[in-house]
């Protein structure tokens, strides 16, 4: 093969071409990397801003029979994204654990997780069976007595 | 504000102490509710109300790892808050090796029943924390409650 101008300039433009589409593509994965990372953080916000907002339920005074309604439909949408949230979670690392990828978004965003589902259960247990016992009604009278 | 733990809220903390799972238990404590020296402690700290319309809230309240550590675990504490003291009662692990899922109505009321009963007698110990504000100890006489 003879070494001309010609031959070596075209190595070169392919050599170029190939190292800016290389870059292109560290670059998108990049992108999706940062994505990713910000859609995890997002959810495990929310996700332990609704475990707060479901404590607050139980510090509300005077709950009626027809607030007991609205938060029966506020556990019900809780149980049910769990669900969701799981389905998620899992699709998610069975994606990028395998590939050392997000370990600790994965940590924060299961204990927010594990936050949220709490909460619910806490609040249905709180409201409709612990404040619905004889004994415990009782015994809420007699602190404030104290 | 004050702080008085049940003596059996004392043998409770020292047996998860012992797991090494649990070893950060009174670290959690300290950062989640005695450090956040607020007037309305129960509103600052992770805590749900059990009666409803209460004078005197008997809350439970929530207390876990930092962010980021390897150990990921959360306990629960019972506690009944009079004026402004707040004493507590009983601390349960999500987790591990003593964690429970859940406690039943039943078990609770027991355990606040007995907590009542120790306020009412006094059968109760004061605690605050040390000058470093990184252990819990008596105050009757400075000493750590939980050693190492």
């Amino acid at each position: 093969m003879t070494t001309t101008l010609e031959n070596i300039n075209r190595e070169i433009i392919k050599s170029y071409s190939h190292s800016f589409s290389e870059e292109e593509r560290i670059n998108k994965i990049l992108d999706h990397i940062n994505d990713k990372k910000q859609e995890y953080s997002i959810l495990t916000k929310c996700l332990n801003k609704l475990g707060s907002l479901l404590t607050k339920i139980t510090w509300i005074d005077d709950i009626s029979t027809s607030d007991e309604v609205i938060i029966s439909g506020i556990i019900a949408m809780g149980k049910t994204s769990d669900k969701h949230f799981k389905k998620f979670y899992s699709a998610q690392r069975r994606i990028y654990v395998p590939k050392g990828l997000f370990k600790d978004d994965f940590k924060e965003m299961k204990k927010a997780m594990d936050f949220h589902i709490e909460a619910v259960l806490e609040v249905e247990h709180i409201i409709f069976d612990l404040r619905k016992n004889d004994d415990f009604k009782k015994l809420s009278s007699l602190v404030d007595e104290l | 504000m004050k702080f008085f733990f049940q003596k059996s809220f004392i043998s409770e903390v020292k047996k998860l102490l012992k797991k090494n799972s649990y070893k950060d238990c009174e670290t959690a404590i300290i950062k989640d509710i005695f450090k956040l020296e607020s007037d309305d402690l129960l509103a600052q700290c992770m805590a749900y109300r059990l009666n409803p319309n209460a004078k005197n809230p008997i809350a439970k309240l929530r207390a876990g790892s930092e962010q980021g550590k390897s150990s990921s675990y959360r306990v629960y504490l019972i506690a009944v808050a009079i004026k402004d003291n707040y004493y507590f009662g009983y601390i349960y692990p999500k987790q591990g090796v003593h964690g429970k899922s859940a406690l039943k109505s039943k078990e609770e009321t027991k355990i606040i029943k007995n907590l009542l009963n120790d306020i009412k007698e006094n059968n109760v110990v004061e605690v605050q924390l040390n000058k470093n504000k990184d252990k819990i100890c008596f105050v009757s006489d400075k000493k750590e409650i939980f050693k190492k």
